[in-house]
């Protein structure tokens, strides 16, 4: 079994290596986009199992990548978890509306991070 | 109806009532007295013919005793000697006497002599018939017994009337035997009465009691007369008032009926009387009346409508400075000087009214300027108002901006502090580790006040917005406990839940009053030593709950207690280390009630425990969750 493809949206460079320590050492593959073009090119070239993509991007925001994705067939099944900086409700409807599966609100918790990315993928398959 | 119409009215009325009462009293009274007088008046004068009626038959018999009386007379019924006829019974005799008839009866009621002489030719005439019949035996006028004895009074033959008297013939001296009886007789004719009228100067009428002739008049007074009341007077018409007397005749029956006649002059000068007396009294009234208008007129009513129409002048061109004048010293005078004291009256108070209005105007102003000038205050404290709403947007945007720029750096801390702890990047000796968890205990503590900060913030420009609902406390108690359980299991202490699981629900937005639980429990075990009480409690009283978190921790004292609520206020260090506050917990959980409009407060003994108490407002009766 292949290791999972795990695509990462994140235009803080702080935040994507904080990320991807997070993630390291998991078996997961990790590949990163930095804005919401990026993201939308990797995805279509790589085929990511799970997406986590930060809201709040330069160029097109993760709302408008998310609904974009989900336009193009072989990717509209893909996962995507929105993380956020808002903390308000309003704000997480819209991107379930959006396309998004779940949310997760800054801070991130390195420690509980992994499993919710397990979890994702297991209810996945 | 005007005065001068009442006045004429009240006189008109006042004088034909007068005269009307002084008719019928003059009627009634006057005029009956006239009529009594009348009356007694005419009964007198029919009296006096009667009377005179009686002097002629007293005449008749004393010329019938003078003769009766007398020898030669007495000796002439013996013998019938002519020089006594010749000498004594010629017509002359009887005219001089005015005799109709003479008869003498001797005393074996036999006629010696009789003889009838009509007085108006002076002759001889026949004896008039019947008479003779009243001559026979037992007949009163031929039959005396006594000397002196003697009949009179009218008799009543077939064809006339008569006066006659009858004497007993006896000697000069008086003395019987009586030999017969003289009878003398004079006839009651027409010539008669008019003696009788020219004797009395009145106008006398006479019929027999059984004459057909006689004429309505006498039969009706006839039937109201009786021998025993033979006078009565009646009316004949306006002008004439009629005497009745019934004369007897001789035998005592109703003979002659006698009427005078009279003119009704004093009834009539009575009814004169009062006519003159009601006419000069309708002139005096008339002229009265006349006299009362006139003077009503020129004293009243001109003066009252002159006085009218200078009122009414006034009136029309609503001049009070104007004055009534009225000549004169009477009730109208003082009526125009009283109107002249109101007008001053008027134009004094007119004037103080108006000075009044003016000053009002002037205040009116004054308050007009007021006004302007505070809607201008207004509208600049509007202005301010909106420019403060602005500064207070601004500044939440720009904490929640902050909060975020701030959150960014601070997640990337937190996050590598723990990866470095979890030795993720490699092994960190245990002199890092301490430094780490420093880091990371800081970072928390700066995260904690950031989210606080922008939570107070949100509350305090209202851009917070309340979920209200109908929870229920008991499972929002429970739910809290078991978000603190772990960290006051830890310090031993006691934590007492006395909710009712029947307490009625509270309408509150859960998520807040949870915050609120966990602020006011978070500083109950935080400033409670080891092993000591907690309890949360909650109460319904009258629309609200009133729920309380009680401690036996050190307590607050008394000058810190009012500033207990203000942000960024901390009275004493926690007992723990590492789990100092923001300082904003109390601010919220105040702010947090107030939104809900329930009361926060505290009460506490320094150094025995505090009590933190607020109140929920309770959802109505029967009302379900609505979580």
């Amino acid at each position: 079994m292949s290791a999972e493809k795990i695509l990462i949206v994140e235009d803080n460079p702080l935040n994507m290596r904080l990320m991807q320590m997070t993630l390291r050492g998991k078996g997961y593959t990790l590949i990163e986009a930095s804005n919401g073009e990026e993201a939308l090119d990797k995805a279509v070239k790589e085929k990511p199992d799970l997406i986590i993509m930060d809201m709040q991007l330069p160029t097109i925001s993760g709302i408008e990548a998310t609904q974009r994705l989900r336009k193009i067939p072989e990717l509209s099944r893909i996962p995507v978890i929105a993380v956020t900086a808002y903390a308000m409700k309003g704000n997480q409807e819209k991107f379930i509306e959006a396309g998004c599966n779940a949310y997760l609100s800054k801070p991130i918790n390195t420690r509980e991070l992994p499993g919710f990315i397990e979890n994702m993928l297991k209810q996945r398959k | 109806m005007t005065i001068r119409k009442k006045t004429l009215l009240i006189i008109g009325v006042t004088f034909v009532g007068l005269v009307v009462i002084l008719y019928f009293v003059s009627q009634n009274i006057l005029l009956s007295s006239f009529g009594r007088l009348e009356e007694k008046n005419t009964r007198q004068n029919i009296e006096r013919v009667v009377s005179a009626l009686e002097a002629n038959i007293a005449f008749i018999d004393a010329t019938a005793d003078d003769w009766a009386t007398w020898d030669d007379t007495y000796a002439f019924i013996e013998d019938k000697n002519t020089d006594y006829l010749n000498s004594n019974l010629t017509d002359g005799t009887f005219v001089n006497l005015r005799l109709n008839f003479m008869v003498y009866v001797n005393s074996a009621h036999q006629a010696v002599f009789a003889k009838a002489v009509d007085l108006g030719s002076e002759k001889e005439m026949a004896f008039p018939a019947g008479l003779l019949g009243h001559l026979t035996t037992n007949e009163p006028l031929c039959c005396h017994e006594k000397t002196d004895g003697s009949v009179s009074g009218i008799i009543l033959l077939p064809d006339r009337a008569a006066l006659v008297a009858s004497r007993p013939i006896i000697t000069s001296e008086g003395k019987g035997p009586i030999r017969g009886a003289l009878i003398m007789g004079r006839f009651l004719d027409a010539a008669e009465i008019e003696r009788l009228a020219e004797t009395t100067l009145l106008s006398v009428v006479a019929f027999r009691v059984a004459d057909k002739r006689m004429p309505a008049d006498f039969r009706s007074a006839l039937s109201g007369l009786s021998l025993e009341e033979p006078v009565g007077v009646r009316v004949l018409d306006g002008m004439t008032v009629a005497g009745y007397s019934l004369v007897p005749d001789i035998y005592g029956k109703p003979g002659f009926v006698f009427r005078v006649d009279m003119p009704r002059d004093i009834y009539q000068h009575g009814q004169t009387s009062i006519t003159y007396i009601i006419l000069s009294i309708v002139l005096v009234g008339l002229v009265l009346g006349l006299g009362v208008t006139l003077l009503l007129e020129n004293q009243v009513l001109s003066r009252l409508a002159r006085l009218s129409r200078q009122v009414g002048a006034i009136g029309t061109r609503s001049d009070l400075s104007a004055r009534v004048t009225l000549p004169g010293k009477d009730e109208l005078t003082k009526l125009a000087e009283t109107i002249n004291v109101m007008m001053e009256a008027l134009e004094l108070s007119s004037r103080e009214l108006k000075d009044k209005n003016e000053r009002l105007d002037a205040q009116n102003e004054e308050l007009q300027a007021q006004s302007e000038e505070l809607m201008a205050q207004q509208h600049e404290l509007m202005e301010k108002t909106r420019e403060l709403e602005e500064m207070s947007k601004a500044k939440s945007e720009f904490l929640a901006h902050m909060s975020h720029e701030l959150r960014t750096p601070l997640n990337v801390i937190i996050g590598f502090s723990e990866l470095m702890l979890d030795q993720v990047p490699g092994q960190v000796n245990d002199e890092q580790k301490q430094c780490l968890n420093d880091i990371l205990a800081s970072s928390k503590h700066l995260l904690g006040l950031i989210n606080d900060i922008l939570d107070l913030s949100k509350i305090e420009s209202g851009t917070m917005e309340l979920k209200i609902r109908n929870i229920s406390l008991p499972n929002l108690v429970k739910a809290v406990k078991s978000i603190m359980m772990p960290i006051i299991a830890p310090r031993n202490q006691d934590l007492e839940i006395i909710v009712d699981e029947a307490l009625p629900l509270v309408k509150a937005d859960k998520g807040k009053i949870r915050q609120v639980f966990i602020n006011l429990l978070g500083n109950a075990t935080k400033f409670t030593p080891d092993g000591g009480k907690l309890k949360v409690e909650a109460v319904p009283e009258s629309g609200w709950c009133r729920i309380s978190v009680t401690d036996t921790g050190i307590g607050i004292k008394a000058e810190n207690q009012t500033r207990l609520f203000e942000p960024f206020f901390q009275a004493d260090k926690p007992l723990v280390k590492g789990v100092g506050g923001t300082g904003l917990g109390l601010a919220i959980a105040k702010q947090i009630i107030e939104r809900h409009g329930g009361k926060i407060w505290v009460e506490s003994e320094y150094g025995k425990g505090s009590k933190f108490s607020f109140t929920l407002p309770l959802a109505a009766p029967g009302e379900a969750a609505s979580e």
